[in-house]
């Protein structure tokens, strides 16, 4: 069950890595356009930074989409090629009340 | 001694017969003997100690972001953003392109197709991705659409895998 653990993509544990990452950026803080670089490439590069130091052997590709919330729609999906018994997905939505972040992370093993 | 005879041709016929249905039945234990398991056990292949991608099998970006660009440009052509029909389109979109990246010839290869559409409503957006991989063989495209009150972004995202 360990050997399982070890080596495969945990979808819980990437979802929490997310939210920390999430929080830990932006928290409460409300949308400013002048913070929004930053922000964006932090939460991946935060992201990263904490699946690399689960030391498994996957190949990670994290996106990000930040948008302001003023009642425009958004829709984002995806559509993956890969081995499915191995591979994963995680995706998570989070919104404070000027933003959405949605944050998709693919794990594909080496 | 004419009564003998037939009776031994009768034997001799019937013996024929168990002898064949013996034949018949030693074939099938025969075939019986065979484990279950053995047409349906795991393929196992060598390994083929290859690090990297065939010289004509390597990923083309230019060739790649035509086709994707081709594809969004077709799909988005005069379309008006609508809520109910987006989620729907953006899952069709991804799938059109992730079916069309399977058609090239770039075997051992994964792919990622990450579709947005967005409704344009003087708002700000940002997509970034940031990717742990080997830059060596791994590529990205990301292409891009915009319309009167609609935008999609496509990114695209191709793993080498051995």
């Amino acid at each position: 069950m360990d050997d399982i653990n070890e080596t495969s993509f945990v979808v819980d544990e990437v979802s929490n890595v997310i939210k920390e990452s999430i929080e830990a950026t932006i928290g409460s803080q409300s949308y400013q356009q002048a913070k929004i670089n930053t922000w964006t490439s932090n939460i991946v590069e935060a992201i990263l930074n904490s699946l690399t130091k689960l030391n498994k052997p996957f190949k990670y590709i994290v996106s990000c989409v930040i948008m302001q919330k003023n009642g425009a729609g958004l829709h984002t999906a995806s559509s993956c090629f890969w081995d499915n018994s191995t591979d994963g997905s995680c995706t998570v939505r989070w919104e404070n009340k000027t933003m959405y972040c949605i944050v998709s992370v693919f794990g594909l093993s080496i | 001694m004419a009564d003998d005879n037939s009776a031994r041709r009768d034997s001799s016929h019937r013996d024929s017969i168990r002898r064949q249905s013996m034949i018949r039945s030693r074939r099938q234990s025969s075939l019986n003997s065979i484990p279950r398991s053995f047409d349906r056990r795991l393929i196992r292949y060598e390994n083929t100690y290859r690090m990297e991608p065939d010289q004509d099998r390597k990923i083309d970006i230019g060739k790649v972001k035509r086709i994707a660009q081709m594809v969004l440009d077709s799909a988005v052509k005069d379309y008006v953003y609508d809520a109910q029909n987006a989620k729907l389109l953006v899952g069709r979109l991804s799938d059109q392109i992730r079916n069309q990246m399977k058609q090239l010839p770039a075997n051992r290869f994964k792919f990622i197709t990450h579709v947005s559409l967005g409704q344009k409503k003087h708002q700000d957006l940002r997509v970034t991705s940031r990717c742990l991989w080997d830059v060596k063989w791994d590529r990205h495209i990301t292409v891009s659409k915009e319309g009167k009150d609609f935008y999609v972004t496509a990114t695209i995202f191709c793993v080498y895998s051995d």
